[in-house]
């Protein structure tokens, strides 16, 4: 049987070398100038035009060779880890690697450029390895679950990205420039880069070859591979630093790419190859065609309009593969994670409502400090209040009751909006480090945001909240009905999600790159509350009014959802209607929320756990307090983000992702302890 | 609620501006009534703060002040200390705003957007976009934007005195220009940037605002590719180099290592502009800006190439 | 079995997953007030029919019917005032402790604000006390032993007071004593409380002690039906389990017993 299922091996391996061959052939002809292949090959004789030459040797060629290492890098990456994590649905993007090299570079060009000058492939690399090692203790370490390492990677790239995009937004004119990196670029200088990248390629994938043996019996499964006398740990180590070294150089040359190396392992296998030694050259291979066609594409896009970034064309391939991946699967789990990784009290402290009373004094008291001690014009709580009763002069009164009063409360039902509907999606996909934007809402918004601009740059704000709301309710309906075909199951609405996100990111990131020199794209992705006023309080309070009350309705449903699908079953549970209806309700409330925000991450993946703490299971009480502590951190977080830079202000958005990344490592590191 | 409050609060504060006649102003966001003559104008947008400057009147407030302290360092007329920093262009700080009063604000119509209900219960707003669609010349939309605030401000005279003294320096410039042979000549201009991968080299188009300015200066305009009119440049690498090699090439150094970089390829040894002595570097300037910023780039063009 | 009234039946009932057909033609009654013990060797459907008998999965052909009417139509709530399932290997989330969970069984009892009756805490007081885990219902399930967890699972089934109770593998994870607290507390439900139970065990002869009727099942189909003494025969388990086995009489209950030997060559891929 292995070796029937092998038998495709050599010709696979031939088609890849011929259809490499060709691709590479036609990626040198394309460029800034488009040239014959006769040119191209006259330029490789010896009495070539001295022009023609260098541009073929020293552009075409090293940006071709990167492409290939690249992509066999990123194809052999992506086969290892779906081996060594068994899981056919992780590839290197997703461990956050690209995510931590780009805050790194950030971080350098804006504050050290001579460091990024000095060692750039070091800093990338650092910048890769500590947002591994964030995911890997996000997922739980050692007792991670596949699933749960896909999500702790997709939360660490939210809050490196928040970081870096609330940099990138203080330092325009860099932004600029740098923005380009995020696309992915295979585009070369001569041949520093491909000769800085293939020491490292090869020796890594040289290294890798020697483990396929081992690999093919880990794929048994641990334990067995271990009784079969082998080391298991260690070749789980080796291929693990393999690919972040693979990925961390890829990164480095050419910026981040998606998707190569989740789609050419599936391609490889859907020949029916299967044991490595044929597996990992195969994918080496066919993620080199990938790359290196997706590359070509850009190009000859490039001819008509402007060059879109390789990694927006390999994830518009990538996620619709991903899409069909997941939806035709049979292997998928109930994708069944703890609700609570973060350990719980059977019995709330003190009873709910006292608690909630106290977090309502907390709401009051963050209200009174928005009132107060802002940034702007310094005034003081006796003015505040003379201003609220309609007294004292006409501009604090002004200030107090037409910005301050509607900016808080805009952030305290933000901050709730988005804490209930983390709750509610939480237990619809039983998964703890959910929220909004796992099912597109955020990445929608965006999307939605960014194509309204490019059609029509100057739509006014409240057309481009429609805009936001529209894309962010396009892309869960979308994620929703696609999954419905498959009962709505967790583990398929999340990789779903992950699938149609790309797709809105792929649509982002061209449109971004495209508006960088001619507006501050970047304002409209990172969510804030500047200038909010009253009609964005007249948008969010009835809509928290609204779906709240339909969530507290929903909620002893929802609390059921937390067992698996049988027993809630078994209950006289509807479970796909349920998860349906908490869907719904959480996908509306966080799309109302972004439409008057902007994206803003973490508020709904954090509140719910804090709200878990104190109070336990029951779901009313724990819609409540999350609301109301989602409202406290988003309100301190708009305070803060006006206090740090006055009179500048820092967007809302990244300040709740500085506060919510530690107390989320405090969480994991508190239930580690017990 | 807002109405309500707004009235309210109008109807307290002295002197209401309502009261002067209003005439209708209109703008990349629609048309707005300005009352009277404004004195006191906060500015959003750098390049409406170098317009202000050269109409001769400065800004009771400004936001991006910071970066504008920076980049035009040296640069006269300057925003005096009495100016106030409003934090960011993007997200201007609207409480010190309305505490400053003015009587009309002026911002870059693409970030304006965002929050025009709130600017607006302040003051008239007037947006402008730099970018006009349809690729229309960059320095012509600048000159148009100029005029039109001049005319609200009341200050024709000071723009037609500023325009004119422009184009006198580019007269003066054009013939030092000539003396030392580069009448007529093809140029481009790059900005060179290190990237990810060395050295990007972003090209400005025919109708980018630099570009209008090497032609007021008596050069050829070497780069015009329709497909970048809309943005008025084109981000690539010296790959592009070749098809221009004809031309004379001058660069802005945006950063020390890209230009490095970009010398370091072979490419650029063989390029005839390099190898004839023709590639020459000006100091490096953003060009996000206005009337000022023209003057100050045409006086370093022509101090690196005409000393 | 005759004219015994039938409290669940399932008809000519055809069940696939993705398209892949594990249970074909298959017709099974359910006695009412009787315990019916499942058998079968591992993958050859007993989880999946007592699935589809309580309506958690929709048979491709067939009909499951619950007093003479099709369950696929009547609401999931209605059916689970009726018939409890326990499943195999469920999972709660966890820090839910032992009383929450076994108040859960009351879920669909309860209407959509959910309040807590009377008749709710008898039922669960009722279930804790009948399960012995009085001592320990404040704790987390999470930090219960195997066999604990199963007993608070069982409360659970017990709590939602369904006149049908199904089973899978109740005595898994169970300790000898336990496992014969279990059968015991199965078999006085049954007794005291007239509850119709469908239990699937590996256990041949505790199957044998405990039901009055017994389901052998093989590759989706039922082999053999039929009371103890009928059903647990050497030609049995050679078909179904394809072992040899001495059939014995245990003296103190007069049920069959059986003594496995060896298994016979099987031809499996
Ligand atoms: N969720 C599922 N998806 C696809 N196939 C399934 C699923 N559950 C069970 N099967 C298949 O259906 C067949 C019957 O499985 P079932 O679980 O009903 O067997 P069982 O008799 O309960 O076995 P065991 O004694 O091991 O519990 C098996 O071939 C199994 O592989
Ligand atoms: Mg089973």
């Amino acid at each position: 049987m292995e070796a029937n299922a092998d038998r495709g091996g050599p010709a696979m391996l031939l088609t890849g070398m011929l259809v490499l061959a060709l691709l590479a052939a036609t990626n040198v002809a394309h460029g800034e100038t488009n040239l014959s292949l006769a040119q191209v090959l006259s330029a490789l004789t010896r009495d070539a035009d001295p022009l023609l030459r260098d541009m073929v040797r020293d552009f075409r060629l090293p940006r071709a060779v990167v492409g290939l290492l690249g992509g066999a890098a990123l194809g052999v990456s992506g086969a290892l880890l779906q081996s060594v994590l068994r899981n056919p649905m992780v590839s290197p993007g997703i461990l956050g690697i690209s995510a931590g090299s780009h805050l790194f570079i950030v971080l350098a060009t804006v504050f050290a450029p001579w460091l990024l000058n000095l060692a750039p492939l070091p800093l990338t690399l650092a910048g890769g390895w500590m947002a591994v090692a964030m995911v890997w203790l996000l997922a739980g370490g050692r007792r991670a679950s596949p699933l749960r390492i896909v999500l702790a990677g997709l939360i660490v790239s939210m809050t490196l990205g928040g970081i870096t995009s609330a940099v990138l937004v203080m330092n325009e004119t860099e932004a600029r420039f740098l923005l380009a990196w995020s696309g992915g670029m295979l585009r070369q200088n001569g041949w520093a880069g491909a000769s800085f990248a293939w020491p490292w390629i090869l020796g890594c994938l040289a290294l890798v070859m020697l483990t396929a043996r081992q690999l093919d019996l880990s794929m048994l499964g641990e334990e067995t591979a271990r009784a079969l006398g082998q080391r298991t740990r260690l070749v789980v180590l080796a291929c693990l630093g393999a690919v972040l070294v693979l990925t961390g150089v890829v990164v480095a040359v050419a910026g981040p790419i998606g998707f190569v190396g989740l789609v050419a392992p599936h391609l490889v296998k859907l020949a029916g190859i299967r044991r490595h030694a044929m597996l990992l050259p195969a994918s080496a291979i066919w993620g080199a065609a990938l790359l290196l066609g997706a590359d070509t594409l850009t190009h000859v896009f490039g001819s008509l309009t402007r060059t879109p970034p390789v990694g927006a064309i390999t994830a518009a391939i990538g996620a619709p593969w991903l899409l069909w991946l997941v939806l035709r699967g049979r292997r998928h789990g109930a994708g069944f994670a703890p609700m609570t990784p973060f350990g719980v009290r059977p019995r709330p402290l003190l009873p709910w409502p006292l608690t909630a009373g106290l977090l309502g004094l907390g709401v009051l008291g963050t209200l009174l400090l928005g009132l107060t001690v802002v940034g702007g014009l310094p005034l003081s709580p006796g003015t505040v209040l003379a201003a609220l009763a309609g007294e004292g002069s006409a501009v604090a009164q002004r200030i107090v009751l037409e910005f301050r009063l509607p900016r808080i409360l805009a952030a305290l039902l933000a901050g709730a909006c988005f804490a209930v509907a983390g709750a509610l999606i939480q237990d619809a996909l039983r998964n703890p480090l959910a929220d909004a934007s796992v099912i597109g809402v955020n990445a929608g918004a965006s999307a939605g945001v960014l194509l309204l601009l490019a059609a029509w740059p100057l739509a006014a704000g409240p057309v481009v909240s429609a805009a936001a709301l529209a894309g962010g309710l396009a892309a869960a309906a979308a994620i929703f009905g696609l999954a419905w075909r498959r009962r709505l199951m967790p583990a398929i609405l999340i990789l779903t999600g992950i699938a149609v996100g790309a797709i809105c990111g792929a649509i982002v990131q061209i449109l971004v790159l495209d508006g960088r020199f001619t507006g501050s794209p970047l304002v409209w992705l990172i969510g804030g509350l500047h200038a909010r006023g009253w009609p964005a309080v007249q948008v969010l309070a009835p809509a928290l009014a609204l779906l709240l009350p339909l969530g507290l309705l929903l909620a002893r449903r929802v609390e059921v959802l937390a067992f698996d699908d049988l027993t809630a079953g078994s209950l006289g549970l509807d479970v796909g209607r349920t998860r349906l209806g908490a869907g719904l309700v959480g996908v509306a409330l966080a799309a109302i929320a972004v439409s008057q925000t902007g994206p803003i991450g973490y508020v709904g993946l954090v509140a719910p756990h804090a709200a878990r703490l104190l109070t336990g299971h029951r779901m009313r009480p724990l819609l409540l307090l999350a609301g109301l502590i989602g409202a406290i951190l988003l309100g301190l977080a708009d305070i803060a983000a006006r206090l740090v830079v006055r009179p500048a202000e820092v967007p809302a958005g990244a300040v709740v992702a500085l506060i919510g990344a530690p107390y989320l490592l405090y969480l994991i590191h508190r239930s580690d302890r017990s | 609620m807002t109405r309500l409050t707004r009235r309210l609060l109008l109807g307290a504060l002295p002197g209401g501006a309502g009261l002067a006649a209003a005439r209708p102003v209109e703008h990349a966001l629609g048309v707005t009534e300005v009352p009277g003559t404004p004195r006191r104008v906060a500015t959003l947008d750098n390049r409406h703060t170098e317009n202000l400057l050269a109409l001769g009147l400065p800004p009771v407030g400004a936001a991006g002040l910071r970066r504008y302290r920076q980049i035009m360092a040296g640069v006269e007329p300057a925003p005096g200390p009495e100016v106030t920093d409003l934090g960011q262009a993007d997200t201007p700080n609207i409480e010190l705003l309305l505490a400053l009063a003015p009587e009309l604000i002026i911002g870059n119509a693409r970030s304006v957007q965002r929050h025009h209900a709130a600017l607006s219960s302040i003051a008239p707003v007037l947006a402008y976009d730099p970018y006009p669609p349809g690729g229309a010349n960059l320095y012509d939309a600048m000159l148009v934007h100029f005029r039109a605030i001049a005319e609200v401000l009341g200050r024709q005279a000071e723009a037609e005195a500023f325009l004119a003294a422009l184009d006198a320096g580019y007269a003066a410039g054009r013939a030092r220009l000539a003396a030392a042979g580069f009448a007529g000549r093809r140029v481009v201009l790059g900005n060179v940037n290190a990237g990810i991968t060395g050295a990007d080299v972003m090209l400005f188009n025919a109708n980018a605002l630099p570009a209008e300015i090497l032609r007021r200066l008596g050069f050829d305009y070497a780069y015009d590719e329709p497909r970048h009119a809309g943005r008025g440049f084109n981000v690539t690498t010296a790959e592009a180099l070749p098809a221009l090699q004809e031309a004379d090439f001058l660069y802005l150094p945006f950063n020390e290592t890209g230009v490095r970089n970009l010398m370091a390829t072979p490419i650029w040894r063989n390029l005839a502009f390099v190898r004839e002595g023709r590639a020459r570097a000006i100091p490096y300037r953003e060009m996000y800006g206005s009337v000022l910023t023209a003057q100050v780039f045409a006086r370093q063009v022509v101090a690196e190439l005409a000393p | 079995m005759g004219n015994a009234p039938i409290a669940l039946e399932g008809r000519a009932l055809d069940i696939a997953y993705a398209g892949r057909r594990v249970i074909e033609g298959l017709s099974v009654a359910v006695p009412a007030g009787g315990i019916t013990a499942l058998i079968g060797p591992n993958g050859s459907g007993k989880s999946t029919l007592l699935r589809v008998l309580a309506r958690l999965m929709r048979p491709e052909g067939g009909e499951v019917l619950l007093d003479g009417q099709a369950i696929h139509r009547l609401p999931t709530r209605q059916v689970a005032r009726r018939i409890g399932l326990l499943p195999q290997g469920p999972l709660a989330p966890d820090g839910l402790s032992v009383r929450d969970l076994v108040g859960y069984g009351r879920f669909p009892h309860q209407g959509l604000l959910g309040g807590v009756s009377a008749e709710d805490r008898e039922a669960i007081d009722r279930a804790i006390a009948l399960t012995g885990l009085r001592e320990l219902q404040e704790t987390a399930v999470d930090r219960l032993s195997g066999g604990q967890r199963q007993r608070a699972w069982i409360a659970m089934a017990i709590a939602q007071r369904t006149e049908t109770l199904l089973l899978d593998e109740p005595t898994t994870f169970l300790d000898l004593a336990h496992q014969m607290e279990v059968m015991n507390l199965l078999e006085r439900l049954n007794r005291e409380e007239g509850r119709s139970i469908v239990m699937v065990l590996h256990d041949i002869n505790q199957a044998a002690r405990h039901a009055g009727h017994m389901v052998a099942l093989r590759d989706g189909r039922i082999l053999m039906e039929g009371a103890p003494e009928a059903v647990v025969t050497a030609g049995m388990l050679r078909a179904v389990f394809g072992i040899e086995a001495e059939i014995m009489t245990d003296p103190a209950t007069g049920r069959p017993w059986c003594l496995p030997r060896r298994p016979i060559g099987r031809d499996e891929e």
